[in-house]
This record gives C-alpha cells, sequence and structure tokens, in this order.
C-alpha cells in the first residue's frame, strides 16, 4: 500500500472535496463571520470580555469539556469493546439503544436523568459530566467499536506472546491502533462538551459554558454584538484546535482490511447488557412518564395524540408532525451520506483527514450565532432564504455531515488500491471505479450512515431552531411546545410525543446498523 | 468582507442548484399576510378563515424559538423583516424592538381594548394578551404540611417557608426574569435585601420553567410545594387533569396574587413589510372580540379585549389578579442589565 | 551415552474447537535445542495445537511441560513459548526494529528490563536483523515490508527475547520457490545457531525432512 498520494489520485479527489467544504463555509462560517461584521464595534470587542461570568464561563467551559471529555472516552472504550464482538446476539438493539440519549432531546431526557441522580450531586459540575458522559458515550462507542472490531485478536496474542501483561498490550498495541478513532471521538466528543447548552442550563446550578453565555448575551440582554463577539471567538478556537489537531493526526492502516473473526467473549455480553440497562434506564423513565399520572395508569396522553382530539390548547397533528419530522430527515440524509461520501473518497484518495476534521467545525460553533448568522446572510433576494423550508434540513444534513464521515471514512480507507487499480486497467472511469468498487465496499456503512443522519435530523434543537418554520412543527418542537404548558396531559402528550421520537429514532439506529455480513462477505 | 461575500455567493448559488423549489409562490392572487410568532403561539385551527373570508387576505404563520429569540432575530432584520406582522414581543423585550426600529407605527382602535395596556404600547404597537407571572401554591401538600399559603415576598422569606419555593432563573427563563421583575416592582429599593433573604432562605433555581414545575414542583413528584408559574396553571391543572377532577371541585393549585407580575404581549406591523394595510387589518382581527375569545384555551393569556368573553374554566377557576405588579417597558430597558447582573452575583 | 533432554513436552492433550475436538489425547516431547515438525492436512487443528501450546488458548484436558516445569496454567505472557504467526501479526504501527524489541521491553523482570533497554536492546535487535538478514531495514515500517521480509521480522521478534521453545505456524506458506529455498535453509541455520527449541507446523513432507530432526503426524 503506497504511503504517500499518488498525485493523479489526489487530484481526482479533490473536486470531491468541494460539497462538504461549501455546506461548512455557507452554513456555518460566513453566517458567523457576517454576524460578527454586521454587529461587532470596538467597544463589544473588548468591552464583552470584561462582563461579570465571562471569565467564569470560560474556566467552566475549559475544565468542564476536559473533564466530560475524559469521562466520556474511558467510560466509552469498554462498550466500545463489547459492541466490536458482531457476533453477539443483540448486538443491534444494544448498539441502537446505547445511541439513543445522543439523538433526544437534553430537555426530555435531562428530565427523566434529573430524577435518576442523587440529591447530593443533582446539579453542578458533577451532574453535568455525567450527563455528558451519557449523552456522548454513544460517539465514543460508534468511533471506536468499528475500528476495534478490525483489530485482529491474534495481534493482541501476539503482544501477550511475546511477554506483555494484559495491561501493556492494552497500551502499547490496541490503543496506538484505536488512536485515530479515538482523537476522532476526543474531537467530537470535546466539541459537543465545549458547547454544551441545554445539559448546562439544566443541571450546571448556575456555572456557565461560553455557550450559555452567548445565549444569555443575545436573548437575555439583547447584547448580540457581545455576544457575537464571544461566538467568534469561540469559532477561532475550535479551527485552532482542530489544525493543532490535524497536525498530530496520522492515519494508520491496519494490516487486515477485513473484520476479524472475534470470539463471542463472555465479558462483552457482560458488558454490553450493562451499557444497555444504564442507557436504558433514563428512557425507561421517559416512556413511563407518558403513561403514568398521579399514582394511576393512564393511555390519556396517547389518546390525546392518536385521536382527532379538540382539547383546547393541546391540538397536536401527530401524523402531520411525524410525515414533517420523517421528510426532514430523509432530505438530511439524502444530502449528508452523498456529500459524506464524496468527502470520504477525497480523504482516502488524499491519504489525509484534513477535510473530515474541517468538517467537525460546526460541532464548535454557537448555535445561536449559526442561527442567528444564517437569518441575516440569507435575507435578500434571490437568496432570501430565511423562511424556506428546506432550511432546517439542510443545516441538519451539515450537523450530521462529521458522524457519517466518522462511519464511512474508516471502511473507506481500507479498502486496497490495487482494487482500483485492478478496475481501472479493466477500463472504467474514475467514476465508474468509485461506483463499482468503492460504494458497494462501503454499503454497510452507507446504511449505518443513513440511520445516524436520520437520528441526528430528528433530533436536531440546536441552530435550526433559530430558523424560522412555516408553520410546520418538529417533534422535537412539539415536544417543547406541549411541555412548556401546565396540566397532567400536557405533561403526558409532551412526553407522548418524545416516546414517538424515541422509537423512530430507535428504529432507524436498528434497521441501519450494519449486520455482520456486510463487509467480511464482500 | 471581500471575500466573505464572494464565498456567500458561491455558497448560495450551490445551495440553489442543491434544491431547486421554494415554497414561495409566485403566483399570487390574494394578498398573504405573514405573522411572525414565537413557537408556542398555536392559535386553534381555522381562526383565521373569518378573516380571510371577509377581507380575501390568506393568513400564514411561521414561528421560532421563544419571544426573546424571536425578538433577537427581529433586531438583526429590522427593515427586512421575516414576515409583516410579529406577535408576541412582551412588555419586558419591547423597548429592545423600540430601539431597535423593529416597527411601523400602528395601534388598533378596535373597540373594546384595554386603555391600561394601550398605554403602555408607546404608541408603536397595538396589546394582544396579558398574563401574570406568580408563585404557585400545592393546595393539598401545604394543607398536609399544616402551612397557610403565603400572601406576599416576605411570607416567601421567612422561616415558615424555607426550603418550599422553587424559581427558574432570571438568567436563563423568561418566566424567571418576569418574577424578578416582581420583586423590583414590589419594593424598588430593598429587592436585593428581599432576595438575599430569599436566598437565605434555601430557595431552588433552577435552569427553565419545565425543571421547576415538572421536576421539583410537589404536584409533580418534586418536593417544592411552591413554584414560580403563570396565574394560568391552575385552571390548566383542572382543564388537563388526569385522572379528570370530579365536577366542583376546586383547583388542585393556587397563586400568590400579591406576587403576580404582569406580562403584557403585543402586535405590531414591521418595518419594511409590503403589505402594511393588510397587516393593519389583521391587527384589528387579532383584537377583535372572535380571535381574542379563543385565546385563553389555546394560547393561555387573557384577552385585551374587554369586550371577549371568558369561558367557563376561566371565569370560575382564575383567581382574579386585580393589582398586579407591573413595570414600564422602558424602566425595564434602562436597568434590565444592571439588574440582572446584581441578581446574579446575589443568587449565582 | 548421552541423555536426551526434552524441552517441551506435550501429555495427553486435547483441543476443542467450536465444541468438536480436534486433538484427542496427543502427547509428544520436543528434545531441547532441536526442531520437530508437526505434518498433517489442513482442518486437522495443527494451527489450533499451537495456540494451546502458547497459552492463547486452553487445552480440554492435558498438561504441557517446558524444560520439566508443568505450565499447563501458566499466563500466556509468562511462559516463555514463542509463536511465530502464520500471518505474520506484526504491530503494524511499529517500526521493524520496535516489532523486534516489543518482546525485549516486556522482559519478565524490572532489572532484566533496565539491563535491556537502552543500548543493550538496540544491539540485540541489531544483531538478531543482522541474522535475519534485514540489519539495514531497522526503521522501515512493516507495511512495506515484502512476504519474505515480514516472515523474516515475525522470525527475529520471536527470538529476541530468547523464548524456552518457538513455535512456527506454516513458515514457509505462500512464499515463491526461490524464496521458499532461501527461507528455509536460512530457517534452519538460524534455528541451530540460537539452539532454540522449535516444534513447526507444516503440511510439506519435504520441509519437515529439511528443517525438523524428529516429526508428528496428526489426521
Amino acid at each position: 500500500m503506497p504511503s504517500s498520494a499518488d498525485p493523479a489520485t489526489a487530484g481526482r479527489g479533490r473536486l470531491f472535496a468541494v460539497p462538504g467544504l461549501v455546506m461548512v463555509v455557507a452554513l456555518v462560517v460566513v453566517p458567523v463571520l457576517a454576524l460578527a461584521s454586521r454587529t461587532i464595534d470596538s467597544a463589544s470587542l473588548f468591552g464583552v470580555w470584561s462582563r461579570p461570568g465571562i471569565v467564569d464561563a470560560i474556566g467552566f467551559t475549559v475544565f468542564e469539556t476536559i473533564l466530560s471529555t475524559l469521562v466520556t472516552v474511558v467510560l466509552g472504550l469498554a462498550p466500545a469493546w463489547a459492541l466490536s464482538h458482531h457476533s453477539m446476539p443483540g448486538h443491534r438493539f444494544a448498539l441502537a439503544v446505547t445511541t439513543v440519549p445522543f439523538m433526544l432531546p437534553t430537555v426530555v431526557v435531562g428530565a427523566a436523568f434529573l430524577g435518576l441522580l442523587p440529591g447530593s450531586v443533582e446539579r453542578g459540575l458533577v451532574a453535568v459530566v455525567i450527563a455528558h458522559a451519557y449523552f456522548n458515550v454513544a460517539v465514543v462507542i460508534r468511533t471506536v467499536a468499528p475500528v476495534w472490531a478490525t483489530i485482529d485478536p491474534m495481534l493482541v496474542a501476539a503482544a501477550r506472546n511475546l511477554g506483555a501483561s494484559r495491561s501493556r498490550a492494552f497500551v502499547s498495541v490496541t490503543l496506538p491502533l484505536l488512536k485515530p478513532a479515538l482523537l476522532s471521538a476526543v474531537a467530537i466528543v470535546g466539541f459537543m462538551c465545549a458547547t454544551s447548552y441545554g445539559v448546562v442550563r439544566m443541571l450546571g446550578g448556575g456555572d456557565a459554558t461560553l455557550e450559555v453565555e452567548v445565549y444569555r448575551r443575545a436573548i437575555l440582554f439583547g447584547d448580540i454584538a457581545g455576544a457575537s463577539t464571544l461566538a467568534v471567538a469561540q469559532l477561532v478556537v475550535a479551527a485552532i484546535c482542530l489544525f493543532v489537531w490535524v497536525g498530530k493526526d496520522r492515519v494508520v492502516f491496519t494490516e487486515s482490511g477485513h473484520r476479524s473473526r472475534r470470539r463471542d467473549h463472555p465479558a462483552a455480553r457482560v458488558v454490553a447488557v450493562i451499557a444497555t440497562v444504564l442507557t436504558a434506564v433514563p428512557i425507561v423513565a421517559l416512556v413511563l412518564s407518558s403513561i403514568r399520572s398521579r399514582g394511576h395508569w393512564t393511555l390519556a396522553g396517547w389518546r390525546l395524540l392518536t385521536s382527532d382530539s379538540d382539547v383546547p390548547g393541546l391540538q397536536v397533528d401527530l401524523p402531520d408532525v411525524l410525515f414533517r419530522s420523517l421528510a426532514f430527515a430523509a432530505i438530511a440524509a439524502a444530502i449528508a451520506v452523498p456529500v459524506g461520501i464524496a468527502t470520504s473518497t477525497f480523504s482516502a484518495a488524499a491519504r489525509r483527514t484534513i477535510l473530515d476534521r474541517v468538517l467537525l467545525l460546526p460541532l464548535g460553533a454557537s448555535a445561536v450565532a449559526v442561527g442567528l448568522g444564517i437569518v441575516i446572510t440569507y435575507d435578500s433576494a434571490p437568496f432570501d432564504f430565511r423562511s424556506s423550508w428546506w432550511l432546517p434540513p439542510v443545516v441538519h444534513a451539515v450537523v450530521a455531515l462529521p458522524f457519517v464521515i466518522r462511519v464511512i471514512q474508516p471502511v473507506q480507507s481500507r479498502i486496497p488500491e490495487h482494487l482500483r487499480s485492478a478496475a481501472a486497467t479493466l477500463g472504467a472511469s474514475p467514476l465508474r471505479v468509485w461506483a463499482t468498487v468503492d460504494v458497494p465496499l462501503i454499503s454497510g456503512a452507507i446504511r449505518t450512515a443513513v440511520g445516524l443522519s436520520l437520528a441526528i435530523s430528528l433530533g436536531e434543537f440546536g441552530a435550526t431552531s433559530f430558523l424560522t418554520r412555516n408553520d410546520s412543527d418538529t417533534l422535537p418542537i412539539t415536544v417543547e411546545q406541549l411541555l412548556g404548558r401546565s396540566g397532567d396531559l400536557a405533561r403526558l402528550a409532551g412526553h407522548g410525543v418524545a416516546v414517538v421520537l424515541l422509537l423512530v429514532t430507535l428504529v432507524a439506529l436498528a434497521f441501519t446498523t450494519r449486520s455482520r455480513r456486510s463487509w467480511s462477505a464482500s | 468582507m471581500k471575500t466573505g461575500t464572494s464565498a456567500l455567493a458561491l455558497a448560495a448559488i450551490a445551495l440553489a442548484t442543491t434544491v431547486a423549489c421554494s415554497s414561495d409562490d409566485a403566483t399570487k392572487k390574494d394578498v398573504t399576510v405573514t405573522i411572525v410568532a414565537y413557537e408556542s403561539f398555536t392559535p386553534p385551527e381555522g381562526i383565521f378563515d373569518a378573516f380571510t373570508n371577509e377581507t380575501g387576505i390568506s393568513v400564514r404563520v411561521v414561528a421560532a424559538g421563544d419571544a426573546g429569540e424571536m425578538i433577537a432575530k427581529a433586531t438583526l432584520t429590522a427593515g427586512n423583516p421575516e414576515g409583516d406582522v410579529m406577535w408576541g414581543v412582551d412588555n419586558t423585550l419591547l423597548s429592545r424592538a423600540l430601539d431597535a426600529d423593529v416597527f411601523d407605527p400602528y395601534v388598533s382602535e378596535v373597540d373594546g381594548l384595554d386603555p391600561d395596556l394601550v398605554a403602555t404600547a408607546a404608541d408603536v404597537v397595538t396589546p394582544v394578551d396579558y398574563g401574570d407571572v406568580c408563585v404557585n401554591y400545592d393546595v393539598d401538600r401545604l394543607e398536609q404540611l399544616g402551612i397557610d399559603p403565603p400572601t406576599s415576598f416576605d411570607d416567601l422569606a421567612s422561616p415558615e417557608y424555607r426550603g418550599l419555593l422553587v424559581t427558574p432563573s432570571a438568567l436563563t427563563s423568561s418566566t424567571g426574569l418576569a418574577f424578578l421583575l416582581g420583586t423590583i416592582a414590589d419594593d424598588p429599593d430593598g429587592w436585593q435585601q428581599t432576595w438575599r433573604d430569599l436566598r437565605d432562605n434555601d430557595i431552588l433555581v433552577v435552569g427553565g420553567w419545565y425543571e421547576a414545575y415538572y421536576t421539583e414542583f410537589s404536584r409533580y413528584g418534586g418536593d417544592r410545594p411552591l413554584v414560580v408559574s403563570y396565574a394560568s396553571s391552575p385552571p390548566a391543572e383542572i382543564l388537563f387533569a388526569d385522572p379528570p377532577l370530579p365536577d366542583g371541585s376546586s383547583a388542585p393549585t393556587a397563586v400568590v396574587t400579591s406576587t403576580c407580575f404582569r406580562q403584557i404581549e403585543y402586535a405590531g406591523v414591521l418595518r419594511g413589510s409590503k403589505h402594511v394595510e393588510e397587516a393593519r387589518a389583521l391587527i384589528d382581527y387579532l383584537v377583535s372580540p372572535t380571535f381574542q375569545e379563543s385565546m385563553p384555551e389555546s394560547l393561555f393569556v387573557f384577552p385585551a379585549n374587554e369586550r371577549a368573553t371568558l369561558s367557563d374554566i376561566f371565569t370560575t377557576y382564575v383567581q382574579p389578579v386585580t393589582d398586579p405588579l407591573v413595570m414600564e417597558p422602558a424602566t425595564i430597558a434602562s436597568s434590565r442589565d444592571a439588574w440582572l447582573e446584581e441578581w446574579d452575583a446575589i443568587v449565582g | 551415552m548421552e541423555r536426551v533432554v526434552i524441552g517441551l513436552e506435550l501429555d495427553a492433550v486435547s483441543v476443542a474447537h467450536d465444541g468438536r475436538t480436534l486433538i484427542d489425547h496427543l502427547s509428544f516431547g520436543v528434545e531441547r535445542g532441536s526442531t520437530t515438525a508437526l505434518l498433517g492436512p489442513s482442518g486437522v487443528g495443527k494451527s489450533s495445537l499451537l495456540r494451546v501450546i502458547a497459552g492463547i488458548d486452553r487445552p480440554t484436558s492435558g498438561r504441557i511441560l517446558l524444560d520439566g516445569a508443568d505450565v499447563t496454567d501458566a499466563p500466556i505472557h509468562r511462559r516463555r513459548i514463542g509463536l511465530v504467526f502464520q500471518d505474520n501479526q506484526l504491530f503494524p504501527h511499529l517500526s521493524v526494529a520496535d516489532n523486534v524489541a516489543y518482546g525485549l521491553r516486556n522482559a519478565a523482570t524490572r532489572e532484566a528490563r533496565r539491563s535491556w533497554r537502552g543500548t543493550r536492546t538496540h544491539e540485540r535487535v541489531h544483531e538478531l536483523l543482522s541474522i535475519v538478514g534485514l540489519a539495514d531495514r531497522g526503521d522501515d515500517p512493516v507495511g512495506i515490508l515484502s512476504g519474505g521480509e515480514a516472515k523474516r521480522v515475525a522470525l527475529a521478534r520471536g527470538l529476541a527475547p530468547t523464548p524456552g521453545a518457538l513455535l512456527l505456524d506454516e513458515p514457509l506458506t505462500g512464499l515463491d520457490r526461490a524464496l521458499h529455498d532461501r527461507l528455509m535453509e536460512d530457517l534452519a541455520s538460524i534455528l541451530r545457531t540460537t539452539g532454540t527449541t522449535a516444534l513447526i507446523v507444516t503440511h510439506d513432507e519435504s520441509e519437515a525432512r529439511f528443517l525438523a530432526s524428529a516429526t508428528v503426524r496428526l489426521g
């Protein structure tokens, strides 16, 4: 396998990088900078830093991010190992369940979660870190497990045979091979925790992240200039982090590209069961809260959602909302997956991962600033997209993109170059090579990517909550609406819609999780 | 921003070609007026049919975020608005919209509009509804504890009510902000001491209304029988009770009327609208008895038009708030930031 | 007459895979410092047996002895029975030299580790790479090695910590004729020079005759 890029290959790949870059630039970088150039003056540029709370927020953000990321990655390793055993019964189910928290609206799962925390840690740093770990552990599992599955257990046996203890074999062989996946996970989890809004607002107990400060300044204080200053600083720091990250990154191509034969380890089952149960507890609490009221079992909330009820103030056209959410999700996936494949093709051809790291930038940007920025950037004809129906799903696609890439890229980078060369010598054009070699070999990964994009779009509640929608509520917005009202029925129905969201997400994830055969059989 | 602009154009073209069609239909036989509203604006289905039949004007509602997010966007798009009419800017936010010159002044002269409410509208917008943010209490739980319902802010700070109250944070919730403003309106010079006392009396400050009401309030399994919520919460507790309450039972929760802070919501014509006349007609309709009577049960707010009749639920179960705490939008605008910082220093 | 000293001994060892018994009560010994070939068609469990001897898997019954000591229950990293995998299993993230040094750096005691560290490790790696004819390739990544070179690195890596016995799983399979013959001669001489007790799995009679002083047949 050649270790450096073949110029012709890299040239071919360059075109593939365009759509992803355009999306991130158009929907994240330009909006944030446009917002900044429209609002920032020298007073806010320097003044905002002396506002009370800003320094604390920066300190808390840094500390909370490091701690949360560390805890998440360490806690995620055990289930990632367990779920790299594809032959395990219930594997797909466990993978889907452990991914669900990442996709659900924070307020809903957060509340269920709050009910389960012991009173002493209910609010503050510990609660925030635990919640971040709970929500983001899926990222570690999703990025690390597929790579772990390709590490031949015999390679670890070779290390042990050469005198390495279990722990030394892990540190000196397994970890280095997992490193690219771990770096990916750290980058995503780090960004998610650094820009955390919902969790910190709900569980922070007075402590605020920079993202919460941006929200406060823009929305509560009406100081959009100050908010923009913070948002640009946040974006710059995120970009620097990515740059440093890229510099340190080295892609390791493991010798065996195939998914290794891995015997079903009994401990893996135990770990998988524990992880699934722990993840499921708040989810079960959520389901219960849609059918239990004042010590009674009740289907009143579900009746309200499923019949053509006319309870004033609680009118929910569930089929309509569900259809719209699914349509948005389908559009988001239809954009994110092809663009993700193109980006991975570029990375594979160029043997570089700079681009897929740059496409992480949306996760490190302030959702408030992106949302407001989009509104002012695309505000004049013929580019007045502000209330275009397609804008939310396109933004969903930008959010889903880094995850799609992380699913597809590791698999695609393992396709031996000689397969492509073989196809080319048989007269296939580059596009045909791509269609006949790359695509079939990554079909399993594509299915997973579709599932993840669907799920991310279904639950997205960040930047898109700022985008004006034309009389078009989605599932998470309906949840917010219902849970903003008082009364048992409002609560039951709100949690009912959250359960619908949960079920749709689970189905999307379970039906698209790679089955065991796809890669090894090909 | 030269490079930014060209990149933007490029991006825009890319977007335009990715998704070829937009929902804006070019063929407009009749005028469509767009209402920009906050997310929880959920008027009954078909409520605009009468207006359309009468005037030939169609109505479209676009919504996003809460009122604060809506205003943030409106100030950024002043003069080039996302619609023609804005619904739901309230007295805590109005001055921000006025400063940014968001509205084309119009005050409806429909019969029956409460003149006191109109007086707060700075001759720029029209009041459409009002509601009160008040301390609610769990009637049964207080009875079990053998404690009388509190009647004032001072009560809340007294030892008898120690550890009983939960409120959303003024820094992250508009409900929390309204409660803070209420304490300030109640005692403009001594509110800081009120809050020090509340803090020392173990008040629980949480992120948002949802956590306060649905996780900490004793009616929903929490251990705090006093919660900062709305005057309309008790009727909702009856209307939406499950299992349903027997006929004639009293509301399971009630409000401490002396703590009520009045939030007034306004509608206005957005500056830059191309349908000013139609927008004004729509605002007249929004404050007409037809529309106003639909609001209490769909939006849980009270009509600004005194001629609108309230349904039984509201006349029976809503405690009249005769003397709410009020504050001029201009006062709120000039001091809000300083108050919030002071409040944060006391409670944070 | 000189007494035969047994280096590696199997005593009634049974091996099962997926619940199927592959090897039933097999007993034999390998004379210390000599090479024995394990012959048999594919699928009879030769590789499974090597994994059991190395300690990666457990036998269903029987004992394994190294230099007279029962190592059946010794953990894999302490039993000092090296294994050269059929597919080499070189560490892809390490250079050729670091692959060879890997076992040296795992030396069981702190003292041994200290003494191997630094120049002594370096010297030992150089010595081993010289033996397998790759003295100037130490800094190369293993990804660019040819099949024969990779096999030599695997061999050097297995020999480096001076194991009590070395197991080789089809070490010459899949190489072209010329390479096969050259490596076979090299292998014989390396095992002889280092005085290693070796057990070589093969399905090739001529290979067995050339490399080994004794033969065990399976299947």
